[in-house]
C-alpha cells in the first residue's frame, strides 16, 4: 500500500493496510499482517515479491462517499496519479500517471477490468468509460506505473496500466450486502457579472444609443427594466441517490462460489434539467472443476444508462442575457418562443412583420436553452470476460490459460428540441424543431491464450523462484454508427454513417527468477503489430523490459534489525509503445472519400448553355501519411520500499521517461499534403520524476487508530525534439474558445515544458491598469507581430502534486479526511480573455446588449479581443490550489439490534473547500487534455452532502 | 512423457498462430471512405468523373458535406470554417477589398476590416485561409494527372470515348493546377512548388521563385491547349479559350512577374485564342451579371453556382448576399429579396472616389445610393457607411428569381471568371504598349463596349494609361481583377491614386510593401523553405 507525504504534518495517521479483503471484526485482538496479493499483468504476484513500481488498493482504502465513478475511488491516493473529474453527472475523468505521456488524444492509462482491456474512447453518450463497473463491485485495484509493469501490456500501455478485479464469491454461508445514500449537490461559486442596476448604468455612460434595447416594452410601449439574476436562474439544488444489493456465497455445496450484485444510480446535475440514471447488473462465478485442477472465471457486467445532457453553453448565455430582461414574459411577442423572453426585433419590410434575433447567432435565454433540449443518450452496455486456467496434473506449477473479452457499447442519442429555440422563418413564417439521431454500437473482442510455469519449492540451490508465462493475444475493435439531422426539416434531412475496424495482435513472454529467496529478476517482452499502421513499413513494435529487487530486509544485516521492518530495492527499465489516435482507423491508407452532399455538386451545361445543366457529384482525395510509425517510451525506475518500526512504510521511486515518435494530428505547411492536418510522428518529451508515498501509524490499538497516509509527486518535463518527421506548428496548442477563429496560446519549444504558453506581454499605465492592445515589443522591430510572443516558462502542468489522508477511529465511530494539492499549475482565463470588453457588451456590433464580468472593470478595453489582445500574458494565473476533496463520518453498529447484522451509517461532504489565488471559478480547469490549463466553460463541481447507510448481513 | 507433453505443446502454439489471421492486420475502411487502388478496380470512368468534378468544386465550394455540413464536414480543410475559408470567398475579398473597389464591415470575420483598410499584417485570417486553400487545391489537381497518365488509362478497362473523355479531364487539371498557381504568384510572388511527382506527406515543399513558376505556368498552358476541348465546348469546363485566356493573362502581368514585359505575345494569344473564338459581348451590360447568365455570349470560363444543387456560403451567393444593406435598428433599407436572395447580409460596399470615375450616363454605373447611406466611409465597421453594388443580382432576365436553401440564401448566379469584354480591354492595352494597333484597339474593341455602355466613341488618341485603368474598373468591377490592375498600373501603392480608406479614412501612400501579400506566419514557420516578402 502506498502512503503519502505531507509538508505539515497533520496530527493523523491513515491506516495502511497491507490486508486482504477479509473479514474486519472489531474482535479480532491480534492483528495478522496477511500478505497482499497484488494484480500484476497476466498474474498475481505477492507485494513483496513486486519487482515494478506498483501502487496496490483495497476496498479500505478507496475513497468513501457518495462515489459515482470508479475513478474517484482513486483520487489522492496514489504518488504521482492525479485525477480531474468533470462536474456533470455520470461525466467523465482524466487520470494522469507520472506525468503527460503523450499529445494525442487519449492519454488516460489503460483500464483492464477482470482481464478485459477495455477502450478509452468515449462512445457517444457515454462520457466515462469506467461507467460500466459499480464501485461498489470493486475488490481492488492496481496501478501499474513504470515500463517494468506496464511493458507486458506492450502498446495500449505507455501511460500506465490500472487493473481493476471485481469481488467475487465465498465459500460459507451467503453473506448479503445493501448500501444506499441519498445525496444533495449544491453549486459553489459562479461568475461574477454585473446587476442590472450596474449594467444599466455602463449602457447609459458609455453606450447611451443602445440604453433603448433594455428590458422588455409593456403593452403600452414603455421600457421595464428588470432585475434577473440569470446564473441563480440555470443552476438548481440537486438530489440523487444510489442503492446497491449484493450477494455472495456458493451453490452446489461450494463447488461454484458467486456473487451477484445489482445496483441503481440517479443523479441530478447542479445544472437544471441534466439527470444521470444508471442501472447495473453483475455476476461473478468461480467454479473449481476437476479437482481443484480447472478454474474457471466468469465476470458479466451489465449497464443501462441514460443521460439526460443540459447544454453548456447555457452557462456562457447566463453570463451574457441581459439582467433588465425577465425570464418569461405574457407579452405577444414572445408567443412563438414559448413565453420566454429572447432578443427579437420586430420590423416591416413591404406589408409583413417579422421577428427575428438580431445576433442571427442563435437564442439566447439560457433557461430557455435548458429546459428546450431534450438531448438524450440511452446507452447499452455488457462487459464479459471468461477465463479458463487448466492446471497440468502431470507438471506442477504449470497452467495454460484462456482470456476471452467482450465488450459491448450500444448508444442511441437524440435531439428533440422545442419548437420554440427554433427562429421564425422569415420567408415562410414557419418555426421548425430542431431533432436528430445517432445510434453508435462498439464491439470489441479479445482473446488471450498463454502458458504459465512456476516453480517455488527448490529444496536447495540458488534459485528460490522460477517462473515463466508466454502466449499471444488478438484484439479487435469495431466502432460502427450513423446520424440523421434535422428529421423534421425535409429540406435540410442529411444523413451520414462510418465503419471502423482496427487489430491488434501480440505476441508476449515473462520470466521471473529469484535467487536465495532475496534477489529478484523479471524480464518481458511483447512483440505487436497494430491494423492502424497499415501500409506503413513500420507495423510491428516490441516492448522489452526488465527489472530488479533486492529485498534488503532479507538479508543477513538488517533481518533482525528492529528499526528497519522492510526494505526493499527496486531497478527497472521498459520500452513502450502507443499507436492510440482515438477513432481514426486508417491514418496510413490512401482513400477517396466518396460521400458528397447533393448540395455541393460541380455544375456544367454539357448539353448547351441553354438547356438544362448538368450535376456531378465529387470524389475527394484523403489526407494520409505512409509513414505513420509507433510512439515508443523507454522508462527508467528506480524506487525504494521500506518501513521503520513496523509503524511508518513508504516507498520512494525515482523515474525517467524518454518518449521519441510523439504521434500528434497537427496542421502541415501548405501544400504537403491533401488537408491542413494530418496524424505523424512530431515530437519528442523526456520527463523525469520522483515519487513519494508515506504511511504514518500514530495510533495503533486495538479500538483506536489514527493513519496519515501522505504522498507526493514531482514531475519536469521537456520537448527535445519538435519536427522529428516533416515541419509542424509548434505553437498550434491550446486554442480558445469564443470566436468565430480562435488563435493558439500554447507551444511545444525545444527545451521547455510541454503546452507551455506563448503570449504577448501585456503593457500597463500609470494607474496599473492594463493598456488595450499595447504589448512589450520583444524583438524592437517597431511594430507587433507574432514574433513578439514570448515563452513564459508557464504550462498547466504541475511541477508538484500531493495528497494526504488521514483517518481516525475511535471505537465504532471513524472520521476520514482526503486533501489534495497542486504546485505550479497555471492557467489561461478565457472567460476574462474573451468577454472583458465593451464590444461584448456592444454585442459586437449586432443589435443586442450583453452582461459580461466585472473583471472588465478592471481592464477598461474597448474593442473585441482580435488576434493580439486575446493572446495576452494579462489572463495566465497562478492555479496552484489545495482543496480538502472529502470528509466522511461514520459510525458502525456490529450487531445491530441483535440481529448479527453491521450496519454503518455515514455522512460526507466532497468538495468540501479549495484554498487558491486563481480568479476563475475553480482552479482545476477541466478535462480537456487538447487544451491543458485552458479555462472555458466549464461546469462547475458542486459541494456534495451525502448521508448513507451500509448494512452486511 | 515430459517429452511428448512439450511437443504436443510446441505444435499447438505453431497452430495458434497460424490461425492468429496475421491478415486481420490488413484494415480499410468499410463506409463511404474506398481505397484508391478499389476505386479504380470497382468504378474507373465514375472515379475519374467524380475526382475531376472535385477540382472544379472546389474553388468554390468547401467541401463535401454541403453548406452547413449536412452529410459530412462542411469543410474538407481541418481547422478552417467552411463558410468564410471558401476559396473563391478568400480570393474575391484579397483582390477586390485591398482596392477602391470594395469595402468590409464585419469586425467579426477576422481580417476583413485588414483587408480593407489595407493594414496587412502576416497573421491576417483571410490569407492564412487563401494560402492553404491554394496548395491543397493543387495537390489534388496533382493527384489527379498522377491518375491518369496514359499508362493508367489505357490499364483501367475504358472504352474509346471514355479514354477521349478522360484525356480531356487530365487537360483540364492541368489547366486549374494552372490557373492555381496564377494566382498564387499573383499575390504571393515566391512559393511552395508541388506537381505530379509530389507524394502527399509531412514534409515542407521546397519553393521555386515567381519566375520559375511564371515559365511553368507558361509551359504548362501552351502544352494543353492543343489538348483540350474547342472554345464554347461545355459551359463550366475549361477549354481552348480558358487556356488561352489564361495565358494572355499572364503575359499582360509578366512585367510584374518576371521584370520584362510580353505584350506582343499577349496579343497573340489573344488573336489566337479568345478574340475569334466565336463569343460575342452580350447586347445588354446587365444581363451578364444576372441569375440566368449562364445563357452569356461572352463568358469564356465561369464559376457555376446553383440555387439548389451547388450550395455554399463562400461562392457567388457570398457578393451577393453580402452586397445587400444589413439591419440596423430594427430598420431594413432594402426590400426584402432587392437582389434575389433573403441574405441581406450587408458588408460589402464601395468608395466615394470609385464611384466618382463613372460618368453619369453610363449604363455599366449600377449602385444603390439611396437616402440612409452615407458615401463617405469614416468607420469601416458601420454598415450604412458607402453606397452598394448591384450589379451582381440573383433575378433573371425576366425578372423572376429562385434562391434556394432554407433561408433562400443561394443564388444561381455563375461568376465571370474570364469573358470576352475583358479580352477587349486587354487588347487595347496592348496597343497602348505599341503591340497592336491603336486604331484597331478603339474601333473594333473599345468602341462596341463604350456603345453599350450609352458613351460616346473614343479614338487611338484617347488610349492612354489613365484611361485604360480607368475603363478597366468601369467595366470590370467587382470581377476580381482590380488589384492585378492596380498594381500592373502603379497604381495600389503610391499616391498617384487614393481612395477612402486607402491606409486611413481619407487614404494616403503605401509603400509598395503592398504589391505582395504576407506570407502567413505560421507557414514561414512551418516551411522553413519559405522567406516572408519584404515589408512584414
Amino acid at each position: 500500500m502506498r502512503n503519502y507525504n505531507v509538508l505539515k504534518i497533520a496530527p493523523a495517521f491513515l491506516l495502511l493496510g497491507s490486508m486482504l479483503h477479509a473479514q474486519q471484526s472489531d474482535s479480532a485482538k491480534k492483528e495478522t499482517e496477511i500478505e497482499q496479493v497484488v494484480l500484476i499483468g497476466y498474474g498475481a504476484k505477492k507485494k513483496s515479491d513486486l519487482t515494478g513500481s506498483v501502487t496496490a488498493l483495497t476496498d479500505k482504502d478507496f475513497n468513501k462517499g457518495a462515489i459515482v465513478s470508479t475513478q474517484q475511488l482513486l483520487q489522492g491516493k496514489a504518488a504521482g496519479v492525479t485525477i480531474s473529474t468533470d462536474g456533470a453527472p455520470g461525466g467523465g475523468a482524466n487520470v494522469t500517471i507520472r506525468g503527460i505521456s503523450s499529445i494525442s488524444g487519449n492519454t488516460d492509462p489503460l483500464y483492464v477490468i477482470d482481464g478485459v482491456a477495455i477502450t478509452r474512447e468515449s462512445t457517444g453518450g457515454v462520457g466515462n468509460p469506467l461507467n460500466l463497473v459499480n464501485p461498489n463491485d470493486i475488490e481492488s485495484i492496481s496501478v501499474l506505473k513504470d515500463a517494468s509493469a506496464t511493458a507486458i501490456y506492450g502498446v495500449r500501455a505507455s501511460a500506465g496500466v490500472i487493473i481493476i478485479k471485481t469481488k467475487s464469491g465465498s465459500q460459507g454461508k451467503w453473506k448479503f450486502n445493501y448500501s444506499g445514500n441519498a445525496q444533495l449537490n449544491m453549486k459553489m461559486k459562479t461568475y461574477d457579472v454585473f446587476s442590472a442596476s450596474e449594467l444599466t448604468d455602463i449602457v447609459k455612460n458609455q453606450l447611451p444609443a443602445k440604453y433603448d434595447l433594455l428590458g422588455v416594452r409593456d403593452a403600452s410601449g414603455n421600457q421595464a427594466l428588470y432585475n434577473t439574476d440569470w446564473q441563480k436562474e440555470i443552476y438548481q439544488k440537486a438530489w440523487g441517490t444510489a442503492q446497491d444489493f449484493s450477494a455472495r456465497g456458493n451453490a452446489f455445496k461450494g463447488k461454484l462460489p458467486m456473487r451477484l450484485s445489482v445496483g441503481y444510480n440517479n443523479n441530478d446535475g447542479i445544472l437544471k434539467t441534466s439527470n444521470f440514471e444508471r442501472m447495473n447488473a453483475s455476476i461473478n462465478l468461480t467454479p473449481k472443476l476437476l479437482n481443484d485442477n480447472f478454474l474457471i472465471t466468469i465476470n458479466a457486467k451489465g449497464t443501462k444508462t441514460k443521460y439526460r445532457y443540459a447544454d453548456t453553453g447555457a452557462i456562457g448565455q447566463a453570463i451574457a442575457m441581459d439582467p433588465t430582461k425577465p425570464v418569461m414574459s405574457d407579452l405577444p411577442l414572445y408567443q412563438n418562443y414559448g413565453g420566454y423572453v429572447q432578443w427579437l426585433q420586430e420590423y416591416t419590410s413591404g406589408s409583413n412583420t417579422f421577428v427575428s434575433t438580431p445576433q442571427n447567432v442563435g437564442l439566447g435565454n439560457p433557461v430557455a436553452t435548458l429546459e428546450g433540449k431534450r438531448n438524450i443518450a440511452d446507452v447499452k452496455q455488457f462487459l464479459g470476460s471468461s477465463e479458463f486456467e487448466y492446471k497440468f496434473p502431470f507438471l506442477k506449477g504449470l497452467s495454460a490459460v484462456a482470456n476471452l473479452g467482450l465488450e459491448y457499447t450500444e448508444s442511441k442519442t437524440t435531439n428533440d428540441n422545442q419548437a420554440y429555440l427554433t427562429a421564425v422563418n422569415t420567408s415562410t413564417g414557419a418555426q421548425i424543431p430542431y431533432a436528430d439521431v445517432s445510434n453508435q454500437v462498439r464491439n470489441n473482442q479479445s482473446l488471450d491464450l498463454y502458458l504459465k510455469y512456476n516453480k517455488s519449492d527448490f529444496n536447495s540451490g540458488v534459485i528460490s523462484d522460477l517462473g515463466f508465462t508466454g502466449g499471444y493475444s488478438y484484439q479487435s475493435f469495431r466502432n460502427a454508427g450513423d446520424a440523421s439531422k434535422f428529421l423534421n426539416d425535409p429540406s435540410q434531412y442529411s444523413y451520414g454513417y462510418y465503419r471502423d475496424k482496427g487489430v491488434l495482435i501480440s505476441f508476449f513472454g515473462r520470466g521471473n527468477i529469484t535467487f536465495v529467496d532475496k534477489y529478484l529478476l523479471t524480464l518481458t517482452v511483447r512483440h505487436e503489430a497494430s491494423s492502424r499502421f497499415n501500409n506503413s513499413q513500420y507495423r510491428w513494435a516490441t516492448s522489452p523490459s526488465a527489472a530488479f529487487a533486492w529485498q534488503m530486509k532479507k538479508e543477513d544485516w538488517l533481518k533482525d534489525n528492529n528499526f528497519f521492518s522492510d526494505m526493499k530495492l527496486r531497478l527497472g527499465w521498459g520500452i513502450t509503445g502507443n499507436q492510440d489516435l482515438g477513432n481514426n482507423w486508417y491514418p496510413t491508407v490512401a482513400y477517396y472519400n466518396i460521400v458528397n452532399s447533393p448540395l455541393a455538386n460541380f455544375v456544367s451545361y454539357p448539353n448547351g448553355i441553354n438547356q438544362a445543366p448538368v450535376f456531378l457529384s465529387t470524389i475527394n482525395p484523403n489526407a494520409y501519411n505512409s509513414q505513420l510509425r509507433w510512439e515508443k517510451t523507454a522508462q527508467y525506475n528506480m524506487g525504494l520500499d521500506f518501513g521503520i518500526l513496523k509503524r511508518i512504510t513508504g516507498s520512494v521511486d525515482y523515474w525517467r521517461k524518454d518518449i521519441q515518435d510523439l504521434l500528434y494530428t497537427a496542421f502541415l505547411p501548405a501544400g504537403a499534403n491533401y488537408n491542413s492536418k494530418i496524424a505523424g510522428n512530431f515530437a519528442e518529451i523526456k520527463s523525469q520524476g520522483i515519487d513519494v508515498d508515506l504511511n504514518f501509524k500514530v495510533i495503533n490499538k486495538a479500538k483506536t487508530k489514527f493513519d496519515l497516509g501522505v504522498n507526493m509527486g514531482w514531475v519536469d518535463m521537456k520537448t527535445t525534439k519538435v519536427n522529428v518527421d516533416g515541419s509542424i506548428d509548434a505553437t498550434s496548442f491550446g486554442g480558445l474558445s469564443g470566436l468565430v477563429q480562435n488563435p493558439n496560446v500554447q507551444a511545444m519549444s525545444v527545451g521547455n515544458i510541454p503546452y507551455e504558453f506563448y503570449l504577448y506581454k501585456q503593457t500597463y499605465g500609470a494607474d496599473g491598469r492594463p493598456l488595450e492592445g499595447v504589448f512589450v515589443d520583444m524583438n524592437g522591430d517597431g511594430k507587433i507581430t507574432p514574433d513578439d510572443r514570448y515563452l513564459t516558462g508557464k504550462s498547466g502542468i504541475p511541477d508538484f502534486t500531493f495528497g494526504w489522508n488521514t483517518f481516525l477511529q475511535i471505537g465504532n465511530f471513524d472520521l476520514r479526511t482526503v486533501w489534495r494539492a497542486s504546485l505550479g499549475n497555471y492557467a489561461f482565463n478565457n472567460i476574462n480573455a474573451r468577454y472583458s470588453t465593451l464590444k461584448y457588451i456592444d454585442s459586437d456590433g449586432f443589435g443586442a446588449v450583453n452582461n459580461t464580468v466585472t473583471n472588465y472593470n478592471n481592464t477598461g478595453f474597448v474593442n473585441a479581443p482580435g488576434s493580439f489582445q486575446f493572446i495576452s500574458d494579462l489572463y495566465l494565473e497562478n492555479a496552484s490550489f489545495v482543496k480538502l476533496d472529502n470528509i466522511t463520518a461514520g459510525y458502525v453498529f456490529d450487531n445491530f439490534l441483535n440481529t448479527k447484522t453491521r450496519f454503518r451509517f455515514y455522512g460526507s461532504v466532497q468538495n468540501v473547500f479549495t484554498i487558491t489565488k486563481y480568479s476563475g471559478l475553480d482552479p482545476e480547469v477541466g478535462t480537456d487534455r487538447s487544451k491543458l490549463g485552458v479555462d472555458w466553460n466549464l461546469y462547475p463541481r458542486s459541494r456534495v452532502f451525502t448521508f448513507g447507510v451500509n448494512v452486511d448481513f | 512423457m515430459k517429452k511428448s507433453i512439450y511437443k504436443i505443446i510446441f505444435i499447438g502454439g505453431i497452430c495458434l498462430s497460424t490461425i492468429s489471421c496475421l491478415n486481420d492486420l490488413d484494415q480499410v475502411p468499410e463506409d463511404g471512405r474506398v481505397t484508391v487502388e478499389n476505386q479504380f478496380e470497382n468504378d474507373p470512368y465514375g472515379t475519374y468523373v467524380g475526382l475531376n468534378a472535385k477540382l472544379y468544386a472546389q474553388l468554390s465550394i468547401a467541401g463535401q458535406g454541403g453548406p452547413n455540413g449536412e452529410v459530412t464536414d462542411a469543410s474538407d480543410l481541418d481547422g478552417f470554417d467552411g463558410g468564410s475559408s471558401n476559396y473563391f470567398r478568400v480570393w474575391w475579398s484579397t483582390q477586390e477589398l485591398l482596392t477602391d473597389e470594395a469595402k468590409n464591415s464585419w469586425e467579426g470575420d477576422d481580417g476583413m476590416i485588414d483587408l480593407s483598410s489595407a493594414n496587412l499584417n502576416s497573421s491576417n485570417k483571410v490569407i492564412d485561409n487563401f494560402f492553404y486553400r491554394i496548395f491543397t487545391a493543387i495537390s489534388k489537381t496533382n493527384e489527379f494527372v498522377r491518375e491518369s497518365t496514359d499508362e493508367k488509362i489505357n490499364s483501367r478497362g475504358l472504352n474509346e470515348s471514355q479514354k477521349t473523355e478522360v484525356k480531356y479531364y487530365r487537360a483540364e487539371a492541368r489547366f486549374l493546377r494552372a490557373l492555381l498557381y496564377f494566382h498564387a504568384i499573383d499575390n504571393f510572388g515566391n512559393v511552395p512548388f508541388i506537381d505530379e511527382t509530389d507524394l502527399p506527406g509531412t514534409t515542407a515543399p521546397k519553393v521555386r521563385t515567381r519566375q520559375q513558376v511564371f515559365s511553368f505556368i507558361e509551359g504548362e498552358l501552351k502544352d494543353i491547349i492543343p489538348q483540350l476541348r474547342p472554345a464554347r465546348s461545355i459551359y463550366g469546363r475549361a477549354d481552348k479559350a480558358a487556356a488561352g485566356m489564361l495565358l494572355a493573362k499572364l503575359y499582360l502581368n509578366a512585367g510584374v512577374y518576371t521584370g520584362t514585359t510580353r505584350y506582343p505575345d499577349c496579343k497573340k494569344a489573344l488573336e489566337d485564342y479568345v478574340l475569334n473564338a466565336g463569343y460575342t459581348i452580350d447586347t445588354n451590360y446587365a444581363d451578364t451579371f444576372k441569375g440566368d447568365n449562364n445563357t452569356s455570349s461572352e463568358i469564356i470560363f465561369p464559376i457555376v453556382s446553383d440555387p439548389n444543387n451547388a450550395q455554399s456560403y463562400g461562392n457567388m451567393s457570398y457578393v451577393i448576399n453580402a452586397a445587400g444593406i444589413g439591419k440596423t435598428d430594427g430598420i431594413d433599407l432594402q426590400p426584402a429579396f432587392y437582389l434575389g436572395s433573403s441574405g441581406q447580409w450587408g458588408g460589402n460596399k464601395t468608395t466615394r472616389e470609385f464611384v466618382g470615375l463613372f460618368n453619369t450616363s453610363d449604363k455599366r454605373a449600377m449602385f444603390d445610393k439611396r437616402t440612409g447611406l452615407i458615401e463617405f466611409i469614416s468607420d469601416l465597421s458601420v454598415d450604412r457607411q458607402g453606397y452598394r453594388v448591384t450589379k451582381f443580382t440573383n433575378i433573371r432576365k425576366d425578372g423572376s428569381y429562385i434562391a434556394g436553401g432554407s433561408g433562400s440564401n443561394f443564388v444561381d448566379t455563375d461568376f465571370p471568371m474570364f469573358r470576352l469584354s475583358d479580352a477587349y480591354l486587354m487588347y487595347a492595352e496592348c496597343a497602348l504598349y505599341g503591340a497592336a494597333d491603336k486604331n484597331i484597339a478603339a474601333s473594333t474593341y473599345l468602341n462596341p463596349l463604350r456603345k453599350r455602355a450609352g458613351l460616346a466613341d473614343v479614338s487611338a488618341s484617347d488610349i492612354t494609361e489613365k484611361f485604360i485603368i480607368e475603363e478597366r474598373g468601369r467595366e470590370l468591377y467587382w470581377e476580381g481583377h482590380r488589384r492585378q490592375d492596380l498594381i500592373r498600373f502603379n497604381r495600389l501603392s503610391g499616391s498617384q491614386y487614393v481612395w477612402n480608406w486607402k491606409g486611413s479614412a481619407n487614404g494616403n501612400s503605401l509603400s509598395s510593401t503592398i504589391n505582395l501579400m504576407p506570407i502567413p506566419y505560421n507557414q514561414v514557420i512551418m516551411n522553413p523553405n519559405l522567406k516572408q516578402n519584404p515589408g512584414y
